[in-house]
């Protein structure tokens, strides 16, 4: 082949392969497609040769992939049961079933069950599930940790991927977050070329929702920085609706969107050094740390009576019951807040990236999830897994969870797709703020559960008053520092 | 406890013969009993012994052999002593009120008015729920922004109470839950209790003249001292081992007023994943509760010969 | 002027009664109403107005019956409670009345023991519980949920028996033995039938601890078809999705339809009538 097609040359040239070894385009037109194509004599000629005598009835050859190779096998699969994930793919198990044949039941506990269950599953001798979802958050401690297995051979295998999988539509910022690790290096992503999970089922970022009603009353645009936040805030700020909202509570949110998205987006770096140089230092006492959550502390008055009990559920009510006039949050809630049966504001509400610093990059945190298969699965059917694999994460499913629930996908397609778009104008936005966001540093240790924890106690302590900005920071810093020491990344 | 076994042991050219088949009675009652525990709960204890002198945590298949460091850690980490102190004050004042309500209950359904077995059958349902649609129930019931409880509350003219918003109201609240939930654990206990007393010892007070509250003081509640010191136990143990209440109200906020030692222990264990740690933790609980329930069982010992027969 | 006073009393004491009773059944009633209506109303109407709409209702329940499963994991949970309990019972009555009756070295510590067990918290005691039962390949059975929970129930049903049996003079184990029965005999001819209040007390307080049971059950557990209630009422929270609070009310109705029942038949068993006239 062409080493120099681009991938929808490739794609079009295994689609014209295949159909020559399944008689369904003769040799002649063969030829004239491959040239409109740019193939070069040699190569026309070079394929022409291999499939010489190759008719329909070529199911023994390793290089033809078969649908149905894997039919009747059963497969089990654990997944999040938090976000309608599995919701959407236990609508189409029997389209699953239907198209190869394999059945699969789905366990879909909530987090944290889901996380300790997992473990267990991966350290035992064998796995009760051959697929596995994991948050990209634990892909260093999950992945990291040598449990998941290499998926190179399977991916660069035809007759194991089905030939419009389309690998390159995959959102490099997800795959270098949950995909690609150097087991040796002990490096996630960025310039690995081990891949260990497909993003899926979804993926997703922050970005900034506000009322186009509200601001268009007052004569506003849709903030672009902060400070435009803040006197948006102060302005449309009423007794029936606050001017602005945020995760005040003591929730997994606080520190992962509202402060860290403030943070990055004034400059702020969460870590120095690193943890194989046994140097990770936080960085809380920076100017830019207490500005976020100072940032917080100022809107208190502006935000709703309650929000320092506001988590991810208060929030999207509030939103959706025309409350809050603006906020960033998680673009997995665009959903219910575009849904008219679930929202009162479904046709008021309006999309952005979010807001930053002046001369700084709009960015949030980068959540989502892979799908591996456990190394220690029942090795008879880890083909079928990563076929089941590779049907979760196709286009077509990709959409389907996006059209029917409002999942955040892991595909370009998905993101773009015009039809989808006309539906939901949010999409862009959500596609944008995944490629540009941001992997949190702290998700590469162990720790980060317990450091997210020590944030969110500190940081909803400075909300309802019991300690200033700055010293919630540094009390932070502290036990931080004492965690990684105890974890053996500080010295 | 291996004297005893040796003892037995010992009878057993006796066996078959009457009066010393006392000791296979014993075998053959307890027997199968203690055989179940030993499999079943013996195992899981010595296996969190060994966890708990490890530093395992979520990635690595094992951990290290560390001895007593997590014990050393626990002792160091203020969080444990504030969740200490947090957990005598839920337990201690859980338990008293619902011993209180538990025990006024049962001798109120003493009276045994008309259709009151419809209304114990209602009260007795909370200590049944399922904790999770405990924890939503009363989070929906104290909403901030629409629960239906501060609306009433204001309806009547008093400020809105922030019930699990607050730093000051918060524990009162998971208090204020936990008694609702299991108050019908005591009212049951005592009441069974109440209701197997013979008649005939009320009927002999009433004779003699006894007035009511004496007859309550000198006879009732000396006769049901031991279930509600039974009731007392069992609920206590169970309070200070709960988590799920803390889990579905409050998670243990705000600012870890409400962070009991179980859920410091249940979210060191599972969110954070510190096994090691997590399990040494639990035998610290272990070890705090075998020394109450020692000093409580000798103090009702004591009670139960004093109490009139 | 005592038979006024008499009336008075009465009728207090019929207040009371209904006060008790409105104050248990009102958080109910609030739950039924929410599992009724539509999330958005439940956000948006404060207080929630009486204005129902079948469509709502029926979303909600179809959602937890079919989609949920709710009806199958109250019935795995009966099932498995059930057979707990029942066991429990069966090895923990003669122990209990062992420890009530006989007499041998180290008695009372035996029993603190076998309290003691209960003092582990679930958080150590689930991994190592569910690593045996994979041992044994009984994950994700009834079985694999069963043998734990007997282990669980064994200590509070023993606990309560020696209690009851305590209250129940000797004279009657003599008398019996005296006969001519033995231990064994005494125990299920006269004592069982006298003691149905407290094995009714044993094997309600056995059973709710392990019908709340959550950790064992989320390890060994993995597929929808052998889920208990706690599994399945464990999704409606979570950190990372709104809280769905029509779905929890209904789930919160489903289930406590039938445990109000439960709770209707147990009630008799508990009340004088049955047990007087046994110590004659």
């Amino acid at each position: 082949m062409n080493q120099d097609a681009t991938p929808n040359q490739q794609r079009a040239i295994s689609d014209m392969v295949q159909g020559l070894l399944e008689d369904r385009i003769d040799r002649r037109e063969f030829v004239s497609r491959a040239l409109i194509l740019g193939l070069s004599a040699t190569s026309i000629g070079a394929i022409l040769a291999a499939c010489a005598g190759g008719s329909s009835s070529n199911n023994g050859t390793s290089g033809t992939y078969d649908p149905k190779k894997y039919a009747g096998t059963q497969l089990h699969i654990l997944m999040t049961g938090d976000e309608n994930d599995h919701r959407a793919l236990g609508d189409q198990l029997s389209q699953l079933k239907a198209e190869t044949g394999i059945d699969l039941v789905i366990t879909a506990p909530s987090l944290t069950p889901l996380i300790n269950k997992t473990l267990e599953n991966l350290k035992a001798s064998k796995s009760d599930f051959e697929l596995v979802e994991y948050l990209g958050f634990l892909t260093t401690q999950q992945v990291g940790g040598g449990y998941y297995e290499k998926l190179n051979p399977y991916l660069n295998d035809p007759a194991e991927t089905p030939p419009d999988y389309d690998f390159n539509d995959l959102i490099k910022a997800n795959l270098n977050n949950v995909g690609y690790y150097d087991l040796a290096a002990k490096k996630l992503g960025n310039g690995a070329t081990d891949l260990y999970g497909i993003p899926g089922l979804h993926s997703g970022s922050v970005i900034y929702f506000y009322r186009k009603d509200l601001f268009a009353a007052a004569g506003l645009q849709p903030a672009k920085t902060w400070d435009e936040f803040k006197a948006a805030a102060v302005k449309l700020n009423t007794k029936d609706v606050a001017g602005a909202s945020f995760v005040g509570a003591n929730d997994f949110s606080l520190a992962t969107v509202d402060w860290y998205t403030r943070f990055i987006t004034t400059g702020g770096k969460l870590m120095l050094g690193s943890p194989t140089t046994k140097d990770f230092k936080p960085n809380l006492t920076s100017p830019e740390a207490v500005g976020a959550l100072q940032m917080l502390v100022d809107l208190l008055p502006y935000a709703p009576k309650n929000v320092t009990q506001y988590g991810f559920s208060q929030n999207v009510d509030g939103f959706s019951t025309g409350k809050i006039a603006q906020m960033i949050f998680w673009s997995t809630i665009a959903g219910p807040v575009f849904n008219p049966n679930t929202s009162k504001v479904a046709d008021k509400t309006g999309t952005t990236p979010v807001p930053a610093g002046p001369g700084q990059k709009s960015s949030a945190i980068l959540g989502g999830w892979g799908v591996g298969i456990p190394k220690n699965a029942d090795p008879a059917k880890k083909k079928a897994a990563w076929r089941a694999l590779t049907w979760i994460t196709s286009k077509k499913f990709n959409m389907y969870e996006e059209e029917k629930y409002q999942i955040d996908a892991s595909r370009n397609s998905a993101f773009n797709d015009p039809s989808l778009v006309s539906k939901f104008p949010y999409l862009p936005n959500a596609g944008t703020a995944d490629s540009s966001a941001h992997v949190i540093e702290t998700s590469i240790i162990d720790e980060f559960f317990e450091l997210n924890a020590i944030m969110n106690v500190e940081f909803n302590k400075a909300l309802i008053g019991g300690q200033s900005a700055a010293a919630a920071c540094a009390t932070t810093q502290s036990q931080w520092e004492a965690v990684l020491r105890k974890g053996g990344h500080l010295a | 406890m291996n004297g005893t076994l040796i003892e037995r042991g010992s009878s057993r050219s006796s066996w078959a013969f009457g009066p010393s088949g006392r000791h296979r009675d014993t075998l053959l009652l307890l027997g199968p009993c203690v055989a179940y525990l030993i499999v079943f709960s013996v195992f899981p204890l010595l296996y969190s012994l060994r966890l708990s002198l490890t530093n395992l945590t979520g990635s690595s298949t094992s951990g290290q052999f560390v001895g007593l460091e997590n014990y050393r850690d626990i002792f160091t980490d203020p969080h444990f002593w504030g969740a200490a102190g947090t957990t005598a004050l839920m337990v201690g004042s859980s338990v008293a009120i619902a011993l209180v309500l538990g025990t006024a209950l049962a001798l109120f359904f003493g009276l045994n008015l008309r259709g009151s077995s419809i209304v114990r059958a209602v009260i007795t349902v909370p200590m049944l729920i399922t904790p999770i649609v405990v924890g939503v129930m009363w989070r929906a019931l104290l909403n901030p922004d629409w629960g239906i409880v501060n609306w009433a509350i204001g309806r009547v003219g008093l400020p809105a109470i922030n019930w699990l918003g607050s730093t000051d109201t918060a524990l009162k609240t998971l208090v204020m839950v936990d008694v609702w939930q299991w108050t019908p654990f005591v009212f049951v206990i005592v009441f069974a209790r109440l209701q197997s007393l013979p008649v005939e010892i009320f009927e002999a007070a009433q004779v003699d003249g006894a007035h009511r509250l004496a007859q309550l003081r000198w006879i009732t509640l000396p006769l049901l001292a031991p279930a509600i010191a039974l009731a007392a136990i069992i609920r206590g143990i169970d309070a200070f081992r709960s988590f799920d209440l803390v889990y579905g109200l409050s998670y243990g906020g705000p600012a870890r007023v409400t962070t009991t030692l179980s859920f410091l222990d249940y979210q060191s264990g599972f969110d954070f994943q510190r096994y090691g740690f997590a399990a040494a933790m639990a035998y610290v609980m272990v070890v705090i509760l075998v020394i109450a329930t020692t000093v409580l069982l000798r103090l009702v010992q004591v009670r139960r010969e004093d109490a009139v027969q | 002027m005592s038979a006024m006073r008499r009336i008075v009393g009465r009728s207090i004491a019929y207040v009371v009664l209904l006060l008790i009773g409105l104050v248990g059944i009102a958080p109910f009633l609030y739950l039924l109403v929410l599992s009724f209506k539509r999330r958005i109303d439940i956000i948006s109407e404060v207080p929630p107005t009486l204005h129902f709409d079948w469509a709502a209702i029926q979303a909600n329940y179809n959602e937890i019956i079919n989609y949920q499963g709710i009806l199958t994991s109250l019935v795995n949970s009966v099932i498995v409670v059930g057979i707990s309990t029942f066991l429990a019972l069966v090895i923990g009555t003669p122990a209990a009345y062992a420890f009530s009756r006989l007499q041998f070295r180290g008695r009372d510590t035996w029993a603190s023991t076998i309290l003691s067990f209960r003092f582990m918290p679930a958080v150590a005691v689930a991994v190592p519980i569910y690593l045996l039962m994979k041992a044994i390949g009984l994950t994700d059975t009834y079985p694999g949920l069963i043998l734990p929970y007997v282990a669980f129930s064994i200590p509070l049903v023993v606990w309560i028996l020696i209690g009851f049996f305590d209250e129940i003079p000797t004279d009657l184990d003599d008398a019996a033995r005296v006969d001519g029965c033995s231990r064994f005999q005494v125990l299920t001819r006269i004592m069982l039938p006298i003691m149905r209040p407290g094995l009714v007390v044993a094997a309600m307080f056995g059973a709710i601890f392990i019908w709340n049971e959550f950790l064992v059950a989320l390890f060994v557990i993995n597929s929808p078809e052998h889920s208990t209630i706690t599994l399945t009422a464990a999704t409606l929270v979570s950190a990372q999705r709104p809280i769905d609070w029509n779905i929890a009310a209904a789930t919160g109705v489903v289930t406590v339809i039938p445990i109000l029942l439960f709770s209707f038949v147990v009630q008799k068993y508990i009340v004088r009538g049955i047990t007087s006239g046994a110590v004659r």
